[in-house]
């Protein structure tokens, strides 16, 4: 673990606001982004915020066994799975509003948004395998340590993951057509 | 190797997660297949139209919100939950359906029992939580440093990581640190005349695989101190009883025989 980020961790089990600021600025990007795709965009920040709060309740629980970001992204997709068993009916409106409007430099608003749309749809532990996967890229052995699954079953679930996405993209883009 | 099979192995090949031998034979059936090729071609557009996602912008008071429902500068831990808690698990009789591993419980009040764990001298499981500095050894050297038994070994079950020496200012302590199931755990074995005290923690008081037992709860996950073959033995990190009765088990098991 770098020396800097374990006194911070350090500083945040002693509890000194510094340090939860400081591990706050590091890490809350890659947290909300992670939220937007699990929960959608209007819970998101409601979401992060919630994962932040747990994260600073529970540091004194984190050994250095494994990294810290697996740890944080551990405390984040509980959270988020736990938010979306509360919220269902959020849904389908989630399908029909994409999180994200803003175009991307290389590929149209359309082709991102269809992933945005398919990824609503893919079922939440799946979803969070790709994320991990595709966005946040982790190792397949970190995401096992994240979902606290064995690889093999990240290796099913993501192959899964993918070829349901494909499906529901050629989905989409068939119901764009008509 | 098949087209059918080569597609079972597509996601992982496109991760670089095979070993040398498969992806050897992903790529040499790769060569000479078409619609393979372009299976592995879809897979890698669905990556780069992930990588083209946007990203969101967090809005702007989220700090602000977080640091709100903050304590201010106080060490964090959950306390307003304990003894709601406690309560439903007084209430309950869990059975641990592993043969003849049975978990009763007679619960006392929180009171009697912090009353009960503040009268014994010994060390504070918070300051041995926050130790930050002590005597790197192994389990063999641990074992003829001290005067009570400790962890010989561990298995394919846990994942043995580290071991320390210590001085608690009442006696030597020893911390094992493992990995058990995923899970990260302390063991602290220490003398029986000098068992780890939990402070203002509500401890339960029960009887885990036969033998007495003090439980609590501690930052998100649990707490249990027991004694076994002359140690005082506090293991720290089970997520829930079921696990706590399995590593009990597994620390009495593992514990030396004297010299």
């Amino acid at each position: 673990m770098q020396n800097d980020l374990h006194e911070v961790i350090a500083g945040c089990q002693a509890g000194k606001p510094d340090s939860q600021r400081h591990l706050y600025d590091g890490y809350h990007r890659r947290v909300y982004r992670l939220a937007v795709r699990m929960v959608g965009g209007a819970d998101a920040a409601d979401v992060t915020q919630e994962i932040f709060l747990r994260v600073f309740t529970h540091i004194g629980s984190f050994r250095g066994g494994s990294a810290f970001p697996t740890w944080l992204y551990r405390v984040a997709i509980n959270e988020c799975l736990r938010q979306r068993g509360r919220q269902p009916r959020q849904l389908q409106a989630l399908v029909e509003e994409p999180p994200c409007s803003a175009p991307s430099p290389e590929r149209t608003l359309e082709q991102a948004d269809l992933l945005e749309r398919a990824l609503h749809r893919l079922h939440p532990p799946l979803r969070a395998v790709f994320l991990l996967r595709e966005v946040e890229n982790l190792s397949y052995e970190e995401i096992a340590d994240v979902l606290t699954i064995p690889p093999g079953t990240v290796a099913s679930q993501l192959s899964r993951a993918r070829a349901e996405l494909q499906a529901y993209l050629r989905l989409i883009e068939q119901g764009q057509q008509q | 190797m098949n087209c059918q099979h080569v597609q079972t192995l597509l996601s992982r090949y496109h991760d670089g997660e095979l070993d040398a031998p498969e992806q050897a034979s992903v790529e040499k059936h790769l060569q000479m297949c078409v619609p393979c090729q372009s299976a592995l071609a879809s897979l890698r557009e669905l990556s780069d139209l992930a990588a083209s996602l946007t990203e969101p912008e967090p809005p702007g008071n989220l700090w602000q919100r977080v640091a709100e429902k903050l304590p201010p500068g106080r060490k964090t831990r959950a306390r307003s939950k304990l003894l709601s808690r406690w309560a439903m698990l007084a209430a309950a009789v869990v059975l641990v359906a592993a043969g003849t591993n049975w978990l009763t419980h007679k619960a006392r009040s929180t009171r009697d029992a912090i009353a009960a764990s503040a009268e014994s001298e010994g060390p504070l499981l918070d300051d041995l939580l926050a130790v930050r500095t002590a005597e790197p050894v192994t389990l063999k050297e641990a074992a003829q440093l001290v005067s009570f038994q400790v962890l010989n070994s561990t298995d394919k079950g846990c994942q043995f990581e580290r071991c320390c020496l210590c001085k608690s200012g009442y006696c030597d302590i020893v911390q094992c640190h493992m990995r058990c199931g995923g899970e990260q755990l302390l063991l602290v074995q220490g003398s029986p005349d000098h068992p780890v005290r939990y402070g203002n923690r509500a401890v339960l008081e029960t009887q885990i695989n036969g033998q007495p037992a003090r439980v609590a709860q501690c930052d998100g996950c649990l707490a249990c101190s027991w004694q076994k073959q002359g140690t005082a033995l506090t293991l720290v990190g089970p997520r829930d009883l079921g696990q706590l009765v399995q590593l009990m088990a597994y620390v009495d098991q593992h514990l030396s025989d004297k010299p």
